[in-house]
């Protein structure tokens, strides 16, 4: 709506009001209800002023933490929580892993494979080979103790 | 006179902010109090709601978006402000006086001068009979000269639904007097 019809919407509307009340007495209310004490606006921006000081004291004197604070907070916890997730997550699928695999699950292939590679170290006789280094370390201290009495 | 819009952002700055509040408060103190004064009469009551006003201002001007003009926010704020009184005020007095009916025409006359002629008086007693959002949306409409679209955004409603609560009021203030 334009500038010029408001205007007239607007003189319409109080044509109105004035034909209900008169002119005259919508004047005096308007001018009773704007008698206000004296210099109270220039009081009243003091006034504000204060309280809003009065507030911000006892705001300050309350424990308050500045926004950079409040986001590196906030920061700290999402990592820690996003730490101790991804953490329980792994040592749940290890345990997954290993109490989910049985005999049935593997491949015949791969058992043998791992035969292969470990029969060597399951046909070793360990206790000639205990022997065997037993009676070397003997050896090494009888030379030992040979050398020792023909420098003394 | 310095422009709103440049006071907000002096203010969201941080940058001198009680001197662009100090001005922001200058430019529109009267307007807020004497919309406050027309709907609860007496200084005292307009004073308080007005420093809530100003108080509320201060804790949320940093919030502000200038979606809107800083003055129709400002009076919205004062709207709220003052029904929230109107609606505490009329808790108490039906607490404190549930059986006895509101002598308007005592409460009117009361407040008027001595010289006050029969028409004032009417309408004194008019507007205080209306409900309190088409006491706001006339206050607005007839004091303040507000188009439509302001009166919508203050007060919360559609401009048809600011429009209909203005002859609303008319109507109900025809009959007031048509009654007395």
């Amino acid at each position: 709506m334009d500038k010029n019809t408001e205007n007239i919407e607007l003189q319409n509307d109080k044509a109105l009001v004035e034909k209900l009340f008169s002119k005259d007495a919508l004047h005096n209310y308007e001018a009773n209800g704007n008698t206000v004490p004296m210099h109270y606006f220039e009081q009243f921006e003091a006034q504000i002023l204060s309280k809003i000081a009065e507030e911000n004291g006892i705001k300050k004197s309350t424990f308050s933490i500045p926004r950079w604070g409040q986001f590196a907070i906030a920061a700290s916890f999402f990592a820690i929580i996003a730490t101790t997730y991804l953490w329980i997550e792994s040592n749940v699928q290890k345990q997954d892993v290993a109490s989910n695999v049985s005999i049935q699950d593997i491949a015949t292939t791969d058992i043998d494979t791992y035969v292969n590679e470990n029969e060597a170290m399951a046909e070793i006789d360990w206790q000639t080979e205990i022997n065997k280094e037993a009676s070397n370390l003997e050896t090494l201290n009888t030379g030992l103790i040979k050398d020792t009495n023909n420098t003394q | 006179m310095h422009n709103d819009q440049d006071l907000i952002i002096q203010f969201q700055q941080g940058f001198q902010k009680e001197a662009a509040f100090t001005l922001l408060l200058k430019q529109h103190q009267q307007k807020v109090y004497f919309q406050i004064k027309r709907m609860v009469s007496e200084h005292a009551d307009a004073d308080d709601i007005a420093q809530q006003v100003w108080i509320k201002v201060w804790t949320k001007l940093d919030g502000f978006k200038m979606e809107s003009e800083f003055s129709t926010w400002l009076f919205r704020v004062a709207h709220n402000e003052t029904l929230n009184f109107l609606q505490k005020q009329k808790k108490h007095s039906a607490q404190s006086q549930s059986s006895e009916t509101v002598d308007y025409e005592n409460a009117a006359s009361a407040s008027q001068s001595p010289k006050s002629s029969q028409i004032e008086i009417a309408l004194e007693q008019a507007i205080q009979q209306l409900p309190e959002k088409q006491r706001f949306v006339f206050m607005l409409r007839y004091f303040d000269e507000l188009n439509y679209e302001k009166i919508a955004s203050i007060t919360g409603t559609s401009v048809g639904g600011a429009k209909a609560n203005f002859y609303q009021a008319l109507k109900k203030m025809e009959e007031i007097l048509k009654r007395d």
